[in-house]
């Protein structure tokens, strides 16, 4: 065992290798750069921009400056944003709290509705609730985030006015103007309520997809012999379900789960934008915009080091639910 | 049981939820779209940053939006010298920093020797380089030589660009750093002596300010706390703004005027300004291009644009069908220069007459040259996406082969226009108020290997226009400028190097409760007279 993790290990870091050079080089290859924020301007010279462009470090050639940030990155350093000058580890340390909230709350949504929606609609196959459900996931699955993002602001915040529109914390909020009993309420409510809809909407794609899923894994399960003994033996159905089907439902299950585990780091673009979440997904798209190369690689190799340890998690899960399945390297 | 406690913990929500602390008093919130990338103002560039700085900082001038110069850190405005050489200013006295230090002659020619250190990276060097010589007489006195006289120097003393830092706190900076730099840490905990303090800054979140009661202008800043809120999408902007989570939306999209100017109909608070800006839409032809190298093809082209009708559906009627390189609203605007009203007819026939006969296909040609080529512009912008879909069909109607090649903004701009790729590029100027065009218009700012600087991306080149930009810069007299940027207009209205698409109209939409908003169409910006602005606790 200890051998194989080892050897896996060692495959991880050339892969990362490999996920980094390709990275890099389609970043640099691809047309414009970090200079292209300043082309509006009449006022800014082609020296002043030579000189700017020697402080960043952008007058070296590319496969010097990749042998750099390798060089400086195996001691930890990601580097500076060239957009704000300050260390990436910083920028991405910033927005990971906001991003971890968000992802958090948005799977426990999904999670806690996929799953009893898959597992009813499995249960009670080609029943009412079964087509509603099913033609509520494609409806769900197919509506873009930033229409339903912009409808929920419509509706939530704008008519009912529950909700804040956007945002992350109220600048002035400050705990202490509150009575000490409800003090933690506050806080609570405070968070709350400018989380709510984005993890609504980001939750929406996944339960609508993952109730999917659910529902096979679970029509697939019900249908083999063994649940046909436990029936026969005169088992109750929920137990049937509940004990000896589900457990088995989780194996695919985790792998989709853990395919999207990055995306808790990685953040989401469109719906960080609209509801002004200060998260990952936006600092990954206006460095896209800024060809702010240094928050990139950084975001990036941090990402696809996720996705190998989320694949390497989801296969040690899978030999603890399913003993039969032995860990291979 | 557990019902009972459940049903606490939800009212007790509520009251919270209802609790009028959160209503916010005496707070305004500015809307923006982008975190600002750094505060400090001897590297800052983009306008979202002048927006913060006007507040942090004070300038020795400040232009007001009937376009006046007035004095805002000197005593009175500068006395020059009669050869137009020597400016010298008078500070006003007892002008203290956020910390209580004095702001002095010392400060200000710190700005100057950073803004020409080869260490920091300066965006904008124009005017610094202009100067010959700083010289301090004493406290308060200071004397600036420049190198050339120079009409419009003056006027860049009123923008954020020119704010003074507080030499006792950044030398200390650039000695122990070797340089300033964005990453640096005054970037991000800014002292100047404006009207409002920094507070605190929360990447991708907000800035807030507040207010500095011993502000040494006659205006005090009344309003507590100030806070820039970052809203990275323009939808989201407008939502918090009908909410009034946002009190400010400073350069609404145009395509929002008619829904703001609905809300103010269903009676919803709020204040809408629109006034022209000095910024116009330009389609760059390349000269180099073997038949937009021709006058008579980009006269054609201009008549067969309906500009005022791209205004209309494109713009929703936000904007002013441009003529020349200079804003009517400016003193130098020549209102008298050659027009092109859509003539399709017309352009066909100047083209004719020019010998571009339809070929096969209906593409006209002229001795083998077809009239073929490109039009781009930054992706993503769709009021430019729309133009080029609009000049397409038009052109193609009148025996144009168009084919449109649009590219993401960093690399339209980093390499399709600044390495001159394009046959005929869209987008627009953020000019001066003044007139002065030099860098887009000179033979010299053609750019190439040997100089490597300039706009003069076309590469445009008439004798007569050298003369005439550079006398613009040297003349000093007003009326004799105005003059010379006429001929200037008239020249390029006849040889339409571009074509002039629109006049920008800024937008800002605010909450009622606020007084004395005045928008102020130089890069001075909304902001600049924030120490004015009261809340109406009406």
């Amino acid at each position: 065992m200890g051998q194989k993790i080892f050897k896996r290990l060692l495959v991880s870091i050339i892969s990362l290798a490999i996920i980094s050079l390709i990275s890099f080089a389609l970043m640099n290859l691809a047309p414009g750069g970090p200079m292209a924020v300043y082309a509006e301007n009449p006022k800014i010279t082609a020296a002043a921009k030579e000189r700017i462009k020697k402080q960043l470090g952008l007058d070296k050639p590319a496969p010097v400056r990749y042998f750099l940030w390798v060089k400086a990155m195996i001691r930890g350093d990601f580097g500076l944003s060239y957009k704000t000058g300050r260390p990436v580890v910083q920028e991405i340390g910033e927005r990971l709290p906001a991003t971890l909230t968000l992802m958090t709350l948005s799977f426990l949504i999904s999670v806690g509705i996929a799953i009893p929606v898959g597992i009813f609609s499995a249960t009670h196959r080609h029943s009412f609730v079964d087509y509603l459900v099913t033609f509520g996931s494609f409806v769900g699955l197919s509506l873009p985030t930033f229409w339903f993002g912009l409808l929920m602001i419509l509706i939530l915040a704008l008519w009912l006015n529950w909700f804040p529109a956007g945002g992350y914390l109220t600048p002035w909020f400050n705990a202490a103007d509150f009575p000490l009993q409800i003090r933690p309420f506050a806080v609570f409510w405070e968070h709350f309520r400018y989380l709510i809809m984005p993890a609504l909407v980001l939750g929406l794609a996944n339960i609508a997809g993952w109730s999917r899923y659910m529902r096979s894994a679970m029509l697939e399960v019900v249908g083999q012999d063994y649940i046909r003994t436990a029936r026969a033996k005169g088992i109750p159905e929920t137990k049937v379900i509940y004990k000896h089907a589900l457990r088995n439902c989780f194996s695919p299950m985790i792998t989709v789960m853990a395919l999207d585990l990055p995306a808790f780091f990685g953040g989401a673009v469109v719906t960080e934008s609209i509801f002004a979440w200060p998260g990952m997904g936006r600092l990954f798209i206006t460095s896209v915009f800024n060809r702010d190369y240094q928050v990139l690689m950084g975001i990036t190799v941090i990402t696809a080091a996720l996705v190998i340890i989320s694949n390497f998690l989801a296969d040690l899960l899978y030999s603890v639910l399913d003993p039969r399945v032995q860990y291979e390297g | 049981m557990r019902y009972r406690r459940l049903g606490m913990i939800l009212l007790l929500c509520l009251a919270v939820a209802a609790v009028p602390a959160f209503a916010a008093k005496n707070v305004v919130v500015i809307g923006m779209l982008g975190d600002p990338e750094t505060l400090n103002p001897i590297i800052s560039e983009n306008n979202t940053e002048t927006w913060v700085l006007n507040c942090i900082f004070s300038r020795l001038l400040r232009m007001t939006p009937k376009l006046q110069m007035e004095p805002e850190l000197v005593a009175k405005m500068p006395a020059v010298s009669p050869d137009g050489l020597v400016y010298t200013f008078q500070l006003r006295k007892g002008v203290k920093f956020h910390d209580g230090v004095e702001l002095t002659s010392a400060d200000v020619r710190f700005l100057y020797q950073m803004k020409i250190s080869s260490k920091n990276a300066v965006p904008s060097t124009e005017m610094w380089e202009k100067i010959k010589k700083f010289k301090i007489i004493d406290k308060y006195n200071f004397q600036i030589t420049l190198k050339q006289p120079n009409a419009p120097w003056l006027e860049n003393w009123c923008y954020s660009e020119c704010d003074i830092p507080p030499k006792h706190i950044l030398e200390k900076e650039f000695k122990t750093c070797g340089s300033l730099t964005k990453g640096g840490a005054f970037s991000r905990n800014p002292v100047g002596s404006g009207p409002y303090r920094f507070a605190e800054w929360k990447s991708d979140q907000y800035i807030m300010l507040k207010r500095n009661p011993n502000y040494f202008g006659k205006d005090k800043p009344r309003i507590a706390t100030l806070v820039f809120k970052v809203v990275p999408d323009t939808n989201g902007l407008l939502a918090q703004f009908k909410k009034g989570e946002i009190d400010i939306y400073p350069n609404a999209q145009a395509n929002h005027y008619r829904e703001l100017m609905n809300m103010k109909k269903n009676g919803a608070k709020i204040r809408i300004f629109k006034r022209p800006a000095f910024t116009y839409m330009h389609a760059d032809f390349n000269l180099r291009h073997p038949a937009l190298k021709e006058k008579a093809v980009r006269q054609a082209l201009c008549y067969a644009f309906p500009k005022q009708k791209f205004i209309k559906t494109v713009l929703d009627g936000v904007g002013t069908p441009a003529d020349s390189n200079i804003v009517p609203i400016s003193w130098a605007y020549n209102p008298k220069v050659k027009k092109y009203k859509y003539n399709p007819a017309k352009a066909k026939r100047l083209l004719e007459k020019a010998g571009w006969k339809a070929g096969p296909k209906g593409v006209r040609e002229k001795n083998g040259v077809k009239l073929k080529f490109k039009i781009s512009t930054n992706a993503g912008n769709k009021i430019r996406e729309k133009f080029n879909e609009i000049a397409k069909q038009k052109w193609e109607a009148i025996g144009a082969k168009v084919e449109i090649q649009n590219y993401e903004a960093s690399a339209f701009f980093g390499d399709i226009v600044d390495n001159i790729k394009f046959d005929v590029a869209v987008f627009g100027w953020i000019s001066a108020s003044d007139p002065d065009c030099f860098t887009l218009w000179h033979s010299s700012q053609i750019p190439n290997e040997n100089n490597g600087q300039g706009q003069n991306y076309v590469g445009y080149k008439n004798p007569r226009l050298d003369y005439l930009v550079s006398a613009g810069q040297t003349e000093l007299n007003q009326a004799k400028r105005k003059q010379i940027y006429a001929e200037v207009q008239e020249i390029l209205a006849e040889e339409v190097p571009y074509m002039f698409v629109y006049y920008k109209n800024n937008i800002n939409a605010i909450t009622a409760k606020l007084l004395y908003f005045k928008s102020n169409p130089t890069q001075a910006d909304f902001t600049w007279n924030v120490a004015q602005w009261r809340l109406n606790k009406k």
